[in-house]
Formats: structure tokens, C-alpha cells, sequence
């Protein structure tokens, strides 16, 4: 059996308090703030003190425990004193919370939490046998959520957590702004939340998330996961009309803009549930689609909407055509008018992302759906060596050979509730069902295939009288891991990169494992997405500026990350649009099309995942955005009144006063990077000896007064002054074309 | 020194000296889905009264070049005929996985655990100097284990639109008029650099935020090379291929880019090998892009002089079965092959590794590199991995051993009187 107990007593000590700290501050004073472990913390320059409590932790850690102790009946019958179980190092009571806890965090800590963990399904060896059943089961999963709670709460009053300062509560909307929305809000708007509490900084960002740039938020950011955009521009889409959709024109031009419309499908649905404040579950649920203008034909909707407009609809317009016949039920209908949505799930963009065979037999769509919606890499599971005998089994491996069933027999039960979705994504392309023509023909009369495990999730059976994909969503979305899934999902739009994999720091992984159970554990209350991104937006790690001392060892930080990531193409241009007024390409905005690839993008089909760090080939293009828009930002924003203006607030085109053109600078590296500098700093001090470098370098040209003196400047104007017979606007072109092409400007 | 102070230094000296390089090349051509080896470089026949393994065996038998026997289908013959010189062929590769994830994450890194680098993101990172982008990437998602930034492979159909960023102050291609005078370029540029470096080496950075920086001033260095990179794309010689086709647009990139001098390595795809239906017909077409890919490979490194610097490493996720399933495709199989290539090397021309007639590996003694399935030892992708960093001379450097493969011994690949 294992060794004595070797936790040290300071240790022990520690954890005893602080889990008993945690269950006993449920109902404290603490104010609403940051979901992660930590100080909630608005003054940067606080130091935060170890130990300090987290009212919501606490909370996580209780709604963590009693998922899991629903599990553990049979561990309290045999690890009790005087039990079966009574001479090991695990002694638990059931009717002691706190004492039962400690006794989880201690073994954990002393001995591993894999150890423990093992033992539940029986690994290597455990007296009580396999009681878990498998390392994907509910129990399990719940023990392991609380353990790294447990853990991270040890950790809480570490410095390695609380080692660093979170950014202005005035940036940190700004930020949020400008991801949500797609705008930087106004200096007055950013300053005034200065010194806001978290309170009223979360009500800002919930405040935000409204409008069109919102929606593009969301759709973007979804498609960021589900890459439902390949449809513009692979096959799949031609299948659409080839076979189960009569097309309602002849004319290519429309097919183009059906399929871009079919591509937006599911993230419309997505859109359509966020911002209307339903469960964010419906997104898998909805028994409805959304169709526009050009799809609504295709759907047999009738509504003849607006362009632009998306409603939700029923899709009526599927053919069944096998042959040179159409399929006709009994009462002599061709057409599909029972189509079972599933909200997302049942689109043909998702569907054709994932393309089946007869012998993949939609387990593509079922590693894929678990990993989008509940967070869950089965590859990533069981990732283990397996061995040429087993992959060359040829008795139906998949249902029979452990080294294959540890995965498929959770794949292919969600594999087979998506059976009547086709390879060509029609549903049921034979007209009852979708098997491929070979099996159909030798298996008449089966709607799958018998080899398989029947439809289902986990231990359940699709009853019969329930559509197996309507039934899959619903499972799905009744699972603990649906939450779990949901922040993973949104991290990438949130943060700019994914979860943390397993070549990190362990105090990090563990830190964020923490962290998203949290955001989780909240989530779970309600399913409002909003609530959720807003909660991730207040969290420190969203918000983590800068290390407190500079001599910490990067390896005890708990977050790797700072306040800032790579925008996207599409942010950039927003951003410059909000600050400047103006875009590149004007209509066609450049960063969202021939540049966009260019520009670190991705085209979902060959290049999934945009780029999240800069390139020489990206720097390029920031170059050519900056000297594109530089002088006519200027120009534009002289010609306006002072009140009026976006950037130049302290100064005129005349002004060539020191302190005057210094508050400038201040006020430009606010607006344009999000930094707070002060008029003396030796950032300002640099930039302004830039400016008069600039200057007189345009002064040495020579020639006449005009800004475009000897360089191209795009007067977005149209008959504006180009006058500049101070050198002033000169300067200031080259000042903006420098911000443009600083990192705080392209990161933020 | 702590992690917190060892990047602390001014831009410049983080970039070494030297500019003018003058080694290796390297690229990995990954057949993306699962490639069927006993339809390439290690051919089997079908046995009497077993399942079909192939059909082009049913009226065709293996085919020799050299030491080296490859299969009569698609585009081999030609293939293997032009390089088999240059060819190590390394037959019975045991990956231990039959999924795409693991299975390429093996492959091209040598461990089945996330964020471990390739071979290519491993040798650039050991040997850039100033290259603009030392190392392509036309995967979606590279392995860099960190170690750098991977560029995106700029296609000829971008022609135009990589003109302009060549000179990005100038206003439209082929005008003179300019956004910025010389003087102003470099007072922005030195403004730049300026505070970039500061914000980079200020102590109370966090870790990501001062690899951002980092990243940043990289990109920004600016050397005539890219503009050569242009001219060389645009004139290049693709032997009548199409250079926009999405594979043979990686080989041309590629070349030009290493021609230019703005790249050490690159990472190309050729996709469609994941063949579960209809094998025969749909295999053959990714085979005959990826020999013709590689073919282009080796065609333009002659045009611009540097075949003697190109290394060729040919992978893929797995193998397929060793029978045909109920739709004449071929399905998953832990068992696949790996071909390296240079120009005229003292190891071409040979095959290290084995399988049965049924595709099954067989074990050989890393010493001799003898068939022995009683004692000797499987070859698995962390084998080539080692193999390749020692024969690259990266083994002992700082990436290659903080990303150590734990490998007691490799077969000695690179002995050129050896042979399985």
C-alpha cells in the first residue's frame, strides 16, 4: 500500500484552513467581482494579500463537492473509520463536508491526483475495483473538478497567482468595447470609468453587448470554431442544389450568394439566441433554423424577407430525388417537411464540415460536436500507443477490442443519432433513410447500421419515438459539460488564443483549469452567454498588465498572458474606423479581403485558425493600412471643429506650443494605443522629438506649404485643404502613421 | 540567470551576425490523411487465398529503381525513376496511433504530446539569422513548440497584392509617388524600434506580452530579400505547372523564398490521401500531386543552383489497411513509411526498414539494421525525429534539448553501407 502521510504540517495546515475558509465564507460581504481565485482588484497598484478569500471560488468549490458526492456513495461505504477501506491513507465522512474535503485535498496533494483518480476506475490496482466505471464518466469528471479546485485554493494565497497588476477598469472597457462591438468609445466615455468599481464596470460590458457589431461579435467568434464559412468557397455546397434543392435560379450569381447565406446559417442561429437572452442550450435545441432573403426560396419558407434580414423558419424545401424519380411518401409529397432541427447541428454548413462515409459513418461529426459543445478532445482522452494487432482487428473492433472501445464506445452511440444526415448532408437521402446504397441493398429494412452501437449517448438509447438528433441536443445540453464547452469555445474570441495544452507550467494549467470550472459553475445558473463573456472579461487574467516586481521568476505566475492580443483583420479596420473615420478600401475594406490571408486570416477551409502573433508578411500589411490612412485621418479630423474631432483635441493646424503639442501626444496615445502616459514620460519625450524631427524634415524639402509636398496623401475630402503652411500637419501625419504601425495599436 | 532577466537585450543583438547563409534547406512534405505506402515505396502483392491488398497487383508486379522497389500506380514509375539517388526510404514505421490528431502530431514531431515542434520549426529556429521569414508554414495549424513565428506561404495569384507590400510606401506598382520620404521612413523606424525595445525589456512584462514584442520587432526588419522573393516568384520556372494550384504554389513559394534567402525551412501539405472510399482512383491523384510536388521541389532548387542544399523529409499521418473495405476504400493503419531525400548523398539509393506481405512491420536491429524480430526493435517516428536532428547538427542545441525525445538508440539511417 502507499507510503505514510507526507505532507509537511504547514502545508497541511494551510489547505485544512483555507478549504474550510472556503466552505464557511458562502454568504460573506464581498462585492460582485472576478470569478477567478485571487483578489478582486481595481487599483493597480494594490498588493494583493495571500489567503484572501474569493466569495465565488468558495462557491465553485461547494457546487464542485456536491456534484461530486452524489458520485461517491460507494467510496463513504468502504473509506470510513473502522470500514473496508478503514487502514488506508482515504478516510472520508459522509456527514462531515469539511472534514471529508480535507481528507481529498491531503491525499491528492501527498500522493497525486492522478493516484487518486486512478483508483476510481481501478487503476492500477484498487481494492474496490473499477467504481467509476471509465475516465469519461460523470463521476469521474466530477471528482477531477473538484480536486484542481481543491488544489488551485491551495495555491490561491501563493504569490505565484497574485504576482501581477490588472489593467484600469477604464481600459479594460475600452477593450471590451472594441472586440464586442467593433468601437473604441469615446476618451470622455473611457476616462469616466477610471476609478469604476467592478460592479460597475461589469454593468458597462453587459451594456455593450447590443447591436450589429455585437452580432458580428458573435459570428465571427463562432466561426472562429466551427469554420461554418468553408461553404463559400469548397464543394459542398454545389451538393445543395445538386440533390435535394430544387433551385429557385438558374443564375450563378445567386447559387454564390445562397451558399454565402447557407455559410452564415448557424451562426445566425447562434446570434439570433445570445442577443434575444434565451438559453444559450437552444443553440443546439432550436427547432427552427434562420434563413434570409436568399435561403428562405431554397427552405420553402414563403416569407419573402428584406435583404439583409434573417427570421426564424422551418426548412420545408428539401427534395428527396433518388434516380431520375423523386421520392414520394404516402400521401404522394416529394418534399421533406418534417426536417428535425437541432438548432446548429442540423445545418448544412456544419454537417458538411465534417463529410461522412460509409465507413466513417459520422464519427467525424461526433468527435467534432464533443468537442465544440462540451469541450471534450476524445482523441486527447486516451491519447496512448496502441499496437498493429489491435489496429489490424478486423472482429468488429470498434465494439469489441478495449483498445478501440475506450474511445468508441462513447463516439459511435452520438455517431448514430446523426444516421439520417447523408454523406451529401441531405436527410434521409433515400427518402427513410441515409445508409449507404451498398448496405442499404444487402440490409434491407434498418435505418442503421446493425454493427454499430444503436444511437444514443453514454449508457442511453434515442427512444423510439424521438428524433435521435433532436434527442442528442438534448442530451448535450443537460450535460455538466455543456458549460464546460461553452467557455472553451468562446475563450479563443475572448482571449486570442486557445486553452492552455499540456507543455505549459502546471500552476497554469491548473490555474485556468480552475478558472474555466468557475466560469463554468456560473454559467451553468442561467446559460445566458452574455453573463458569461462578461464574467471572462473581468477576470485577471482578461485583465493582467504587468508583473509586480520585476525580478519574478516567470515560472511561478499562474498566467502566462497580458492584457492585449493580435486583433484580428477585421478588428483593425474596425478600430481605425472608430478612430480615424475612415477605412481602407472604403467600401471593400482591404484587411477583410485581398488582404486578408495576408494579414494572418483564415479562409476556414485550408487555414482554420487565423494567426495570433505577427508575421513579416502581417507587419507588411499594417504598414500599407498606416500609409494609407495616416494623411487623410489627419485632414479629415483638422477639418473638423475641436469639439468635433476624434484624435486632435488639444491642438489647431497652427500650433506649434510645446506643452500644447505634449497634451496632444498624451491624448493620441491614449486613443490610439490604450496607454496612459503623462505629459513628462520618457515615451512623450520621445514622440515629441519626433514631431519636430518630422517637421523639420518637411521644412528641408522645401517646395510649397501643401501636405502631399513630394508624398502621396489620400484626401479622403474631396476638395479639402491640403494647406499646411505651418508644418504642422505634416508632423502629425507621420505621428499617426507611427501609431498605426505600433505594436500597442495592433495588439490590444 | 531567472527566466524573468534572460531576454533581456537590446532588438539588435537578439538576431545573430550573420546574414549570408549558406546551409541546409529543409522541407517536409506531409501527405495530409493518411498515405498508403504499399501503393508507393513499400509495394506488396496479394497473397494467394488472402484478402486483396491491391488491385493494381492483380495484373502488375513491383517495380525496381535502383535498391529501391516501389509500386506500378498513379505517377511513380516517373517519380521514382528521376530521384531514387537521392532517396533514403524508410519502410515499417510504427506511428501507435490510427488517429489524424496523434498520428501527425507523431510524425511530425516525434512525440504524441502537444506543443513539441516540428523538424522544420526546430532547424529554423536553431540556424535564422536575419531570414524575413525563416520558416513557411502551409499547414493550418503548425507545430512551433513556441521556438517562432511560422509564416503563411504566399501564393503567385497574390502577385500583385505582394508587389505592394515589397515596397509599401510606395503608392501603386510601378509609379514612383510615396507615402513616406526616406528621411521620415527612417525617423519612424528608429521611433519604432526605440520604444518597442523599451516596452520588450521592461522587467515587469508578462511572459506573453514580451514575446508579443518580440515577435513585433522580428517582424519589423525590412532587407532587400523581400523583394527578390517577388521577382523570383514571379519569374519562376514551374515547369509548365500551374503555380496557383494549392500544392505546386507551395513547392514554388517554397523554392523562391529559399532562393531570396528570406527562408531556412518550410512545412508543405498535400492533402487527400484520407481515402475510405474508392481508393484506387482518388489515392492515385494524391499521390501523382504529391510526387509532382516533390518533383517541383527538386526542378527549382536545380533552377536556382541550391540542390545541394535542399533536404526532403516525406511523411504522413499513418498508413491504410492492408485490404479494402465494403466501399473500395482503404481505412486506418498504424504502420506507414518515410522517404528523405538530398541531392546525391552517400546514403541515397537505399531502404532501412521492412514489413511482412501483410504490411506488418518488422523489427530490426538498429545496429545493422537487419531484420530481427526476435530482438530487435520497431521503428517509430521519434527514431527519424532523433535521427534527423542529429544529422542536421541541431541535437545539442538549447531548443532540440529542451524538447528532448527520451530515444536510447536510433537504427543508424545514415550509413551508407547499411541496408535492411
Amino acid at each position: 500500500m502507499e507510503g505514510g502521510d507526507t505532507m509537511n504540517f504547514v502545508t497541511r495546515f494551510f489547505a485544512i484552513n483555507l478549504v474550510a475558509l472556503t466552505l464557511t465564507a458562502c454568504g460573506g460581504g464581498e462585492g460582485a467581482g472576478g470569478i477567478d481565485a485571487g483578489a478582486n482588484n481595481n487599483n493597480p497598484n494594490s498588493t494583493p494579500q495571500p489567503g484572501q478569500n474569493n466569495k465565488t471560488n468558495s462557491q465553485a468549490v461547494t457546487a464542485a463537492y456536491n456534484n461530486a458526492k452524489s458520485n461517491m456513495a460507494a467510496c463513504f461505504g468502504c473509506h470510513i473509520a473502522g470500514g473496508i477501506a478503514g487502514g488506508t491513507n482515504l478516510i472520508l465522512d459522509i456527514n462531515n463536508d469539511s472534514f471529508t474535503l480535507n481528507a481529498l485535498a491531503s491525499y491528492s496533494s501527498t500522493f497525486g491526483r492522478d493516484t487518486l483518480l486512478s483508483k476510481t476506475v481501478g487503476q492500477p490496482f484498487h481494492a474496490g475495483g473499477n467504481v467509476f466505471g471509465s475516465r469519461t464518466s460523470q463521476a469521474y469528471l466530477d471528482l477531477e473538478q473538484l480536486l484542481i479546485l481543491l488544489e488551485t485554493s491551495q495555491q490561491a494565497g501563493q504569490p505565484g497567482n497574485l504576482a501581477f497588476t490588472i489593467e484600469s477598469p477604464s481600459q479594460t472597457f475600452r477593450r471590451a468595447s472594441l472586440y464586442l462591438t467593433g468601437t473604441v468609445p469615446g476618451r470622455g466615455q473611457v476616462l469616466s470609468l477610471q476609478n469604476a468599481s467592478d460592479e460597475a464596470l461589469r454593468s458597462q460590458i453587459l451594456g455593450l453587448m447590443n447591436g450589429e457589431g455585437f452580432k458580428n461579435f458573435l459570428k465571427n467568434g463562432a466561426n472562429a470554431r466551427l469554420n461554418s464559412r468553408h461553404l463559400i468557397t469548397s464543394t459542398q455546397g454545389v451538393a445543395f442544389y445538386n440533390k435535394y434543392y430544387l433551385p429557385n435560379t438558374d443564375s450563378a450569381g445567386n447559387r454564390n450568394t445562397v451558399r454565402r447565406d447557407l455559410a452564415e446559417e448557424p451562426l445566425e442561429i447562434i446570434a439570433n439566441v445570445v442577443m434575444n437572452d434565451r438559453p444559450y442550450s437552444e443553440i443546439l435545441t432550436a427547432n427552427y433554423t434562420m434563413v434570409s432573403q436568399y435561403t428562405d426560396e431554397s427552405y420553402n419558407t414563403g416569407l419573402n424577407l428584406a435583404p439583409g434580414e434573417w427570421r426564424q423558419a422551418q426548412n420545408r424545401g428539401q427534395d428527396v430525388k433518388t434516380s431520375a424519380s423523386f421520392f414520394r411518401d404516402a400521401t404522394g409529397a416529394s418534399r421533406i417537411t418534417d426536417f428535425p432541427h437541432a438548432g446548429v447541428l442540423s445545418t448544412w454548413a456544419y454537417l458538411s464540415k465534417y463529410p461522412t462515409t460509409a465507413t466513417n459513418r459520422n464519427r467525424a461529426r461526433a468527435r467534432w460536436t464533443m468537442q465544440h459543445f462540451l469541450g471534450f478532445d476524445i482523441e486527447k482522452s486516451a491519447t496512448r500507443a496502441i499496437s498493429i494487432t489491435d489496429v489490424a482487428d478486423e472482429v468488429n473492433p470498434t465494439m469489441n477490442n478495449p483498445a478501440c472501445t475506450v474511445c468508441h464506445q462513447t463516439m459511435d452511440p452520438i455517431s448514430g443519432a446523426f444516421k439520417f444526415f447523408h454523406e451529401r448532408v441531405g436527410y434521409k437521402a433515400s427518402g427513410t433513410d441515409s445508409l449507404d446504397r451498398r448496405y442499404r441493398s444487402r440490409n434491407p429494412g434498418v435505418d442503421w447500421y446493425q454493427n454499430m452501437r444503436p444511437a444514443g449517448y453514454g449508457s442511453s438509447q434515442v427512444p423510439s419515438n424521438a428524433d435521435p438528433l433532436q434527442w442528442l441536443a438534448q442530451r448535450i445540453v443537460e450535460d455538466n459539460r455543456f458549460a464546460i464547452g461553452a467557455v472553451k469555445f468562446w475563450w479563443f474570441a475572448v482571449f486570442g488564443e486557445d486553452v492552455l495544452d499540456e507543455s505549459a507550467p502546471r500552476a497554469q494549467l491548473e490555474a485556468q483549469a480552475a478558472l474555466i470550472t468557475a466560469l463554468a459553475n456560473s454559467f451553468r445558473q442561467n446559460l445566458n452567454l452574455k453573463e458569461l463573456l462578461a464574467d471572462m472579461m473581468m477576470t485577471r487574467t482578461f485583465r493582467a498588465s504587468k508583473k509586480i516586481d520585476g525580478s519574478l521568476d516567470d515560472n511561478l505566475l499562474t498566467v502566462h498572458m497580458g492584457a492585449r492580443r493580435l486583433l484580428t483583420g477585421y478588428e483593425l479596420k474596425q478600430k481605425t474606423q472608430s478612430l480615424t473615420g475612415l477605412v481602407w478600401g472604403r467600401t471593400r475594406p482591404s484587411l477583410e479581403r485581398e488582404y486578408k490571408l495576408l494579414y494572418g486570416g483564415a479562409n476556414d477551409v485550408t487555414i482554420e485558425r487565423r494567426a495570433t502573433t505577427m508575421s513579416s508578411m502581417m507587419y507588411r500589411v499594417a504598414e500599407r493600412h498606416a500609409y494609407n490612412i495616416g494623411c487623410a485621418a489627419v485632414l479629415l479630423d483638422f477639418s473638423l471643429t475641436q469639439s468635433q474631432r476624434r484624435l486632435f483635441t488639444e491642438v489647431e493646424n497652427n500650433t506649434l506650443n510645446e506643452t500644447a503639442i505634449r497634451n496632444q501626444i498624451v491624448v493620441l496615445y491614449e486613443r490610439m494605443l490604450n496607454r496612459l502616459v503623462t505629459i513628462n514620460s520618457t515615451e512623450v519625450n520621445q514622440a515629441y522629438q519626433l514631431f519636430l524631427d518630422l517637421r523639420q524634415a518637411r521644412i528641408n524639402l522645401g517646395g510649397s506649404t501643401r501636405i502631399n509636398e513630394g508624398i502621396r496623401c489620400d484626401n479622403r475630402m474631396d476638395g479639402g485643404s491640403l494647406n499646411d503652411p505651418s508644418f504642422v500637419l505634416s508632423p502629425w501625419r507621420g505621428m499617426i502613421i507611427a501609431m498605426m504601425t505600433d505594436p500597442d495599436y495592433l495588439y490590444e | 540567470m531567472t527566466a524573468a532577466t534572460s531576454l533581456f537585450a537590446s532588438f539588435p543583438a537578439l538576431l545573430k551576425a550573420n546574414s549570408d547563409y549558406q546551409g541546409k534547406l529543409v522541407v517536409t512534405v506531409f501527405a495530409r490523411g493518411g498515405w498508403d505506402p504499399t501503393s508507393f515505396c513499400d509495394p506488396k502483392m496479394n497473397a494467394a487465398g488472402e484478402r486483396i491488398i491491391n488491385n493494381w497487383a492483380a495484373a502488375n508486379s513491383i517495380q525496381t529503381a535502383g535498391n529501391i522497389n516501389y509500386a506500378p500506380f498513379a505517377d511513380n514509375d516517373a517519380f521514382f525513376q528521376a530521384h531514387f539517388q537521392k532517396m533514403l526510404v524508410i519502410n515499417g514505421i510504427d506511428v501507435k496511433s490510427n488517429g489524424h490528431s496523434t498520428g501527425t502530431l507523431n510524425n511530425m514531431t516525434g512525440i504524441m504530446k502537444d506543443g513539441y515542434p516540428s523538424i522544420a520549426a526546430l532547424f529554423a529556429a536553431s540556424n535564422k539569422s536575419q531570414q524575413l521569414m525563416p520558416w513557411l508554414a502551409g499547414t493550418s495549424r503548425p507545430n512551433s513548440g513556441k521556438l517562432l513565428v511560422p509564416s503563411t506561404m504566399a501564393n503567385r495569384s497574390e502577385l500583385d497584392r505582394l508587389k505592394r507590400l515589397a515596397l509599401p510606401n510606395r503608392f501603386r506598382t510601378g509609379r514612383t509617388d510615396v507615402y513616406l520620404q526616406n528621411e521620415e521612413l527612417a525617423l519612424l523606424r528608429q521611433f519604432r524600434q526605440t520604444q518597442g525595445t523599451a516596452r520588450m525589456n521592461d522587467a515587469q512584462q508578462m511572459p506573453k506580452q514580451r514575446r508579443q514584442y518580440q515577435d513585433f520587432l522580428a517582424a519589423t526588419y525590412s532587407d532587400g530579400s523581400f523583394e527578390n522573393f517577388i521577382n523570383l516568384l514571379e519569374t519562376a520556372d514551374t515547369k509548365g505547372l500551374n503555380p496557383n494550384n494549392r500544392f505546386f504554389g507551395q513547392a514554388a513559394s517554397t523554392m523562391a523564398a529559399f532562393k531570396a534567402g528570406i527562408s531556412l525551412t518550410a512545412d508543405i501539405s498535400v492533402s487527400g490521401f484520407d481515402t475510405h472510399g474508392t481508393h484506387d482512383t482518388r489515392h492515385a491523384s494524391a499521390l501523382t500531386n504529391l510526387t509532382t510536388t516533390v518533383d517541383l521541389l527538386w526542378y527549382m532548387a536545380t533552377q536556382y543552383n541550391i540542390e545541394d542544399r535542399l533536404v526532403v523529409v516525406i511523411s504522413s499521418d499513418f498508413g491504410r489497411t492492408n485490404r479494402y473495405n465494403d466501399g473500395n476504400g482503404k481505412d486506418h493503419w498504424s504502420i506507414t513509411s518515410s522517404i528523405i531525400m538530398e541531392n546525391n548523398p552517400s546514403w541515397g539509393n537505399r531502404v532501412v526498414g521492412t514489413t511482412d506481405g501483410a504490411h506488418f512491420a518488422s523489427k530490426i536491429n538498429f545496429n545493422n539494421l537487419q531484420e530481427d524480430n526476435a530482438s530487435g526493435t520497431t521503428i517509430e517516428p521519434k527514431h527519424l525525429m532523433t535521427a534527423m536532428r542529429s544529422y542536421l547538427n541541431i541535437e545539442t542545441q538549447p531548443a532540440s534539448l529542451r524538447f528532448d525525445l527520451d530515444v536510447a538508440a536510433v537504427p543508424d539511417f545514415f550509413n551508407p553501407a547499411l541496408m535492411t
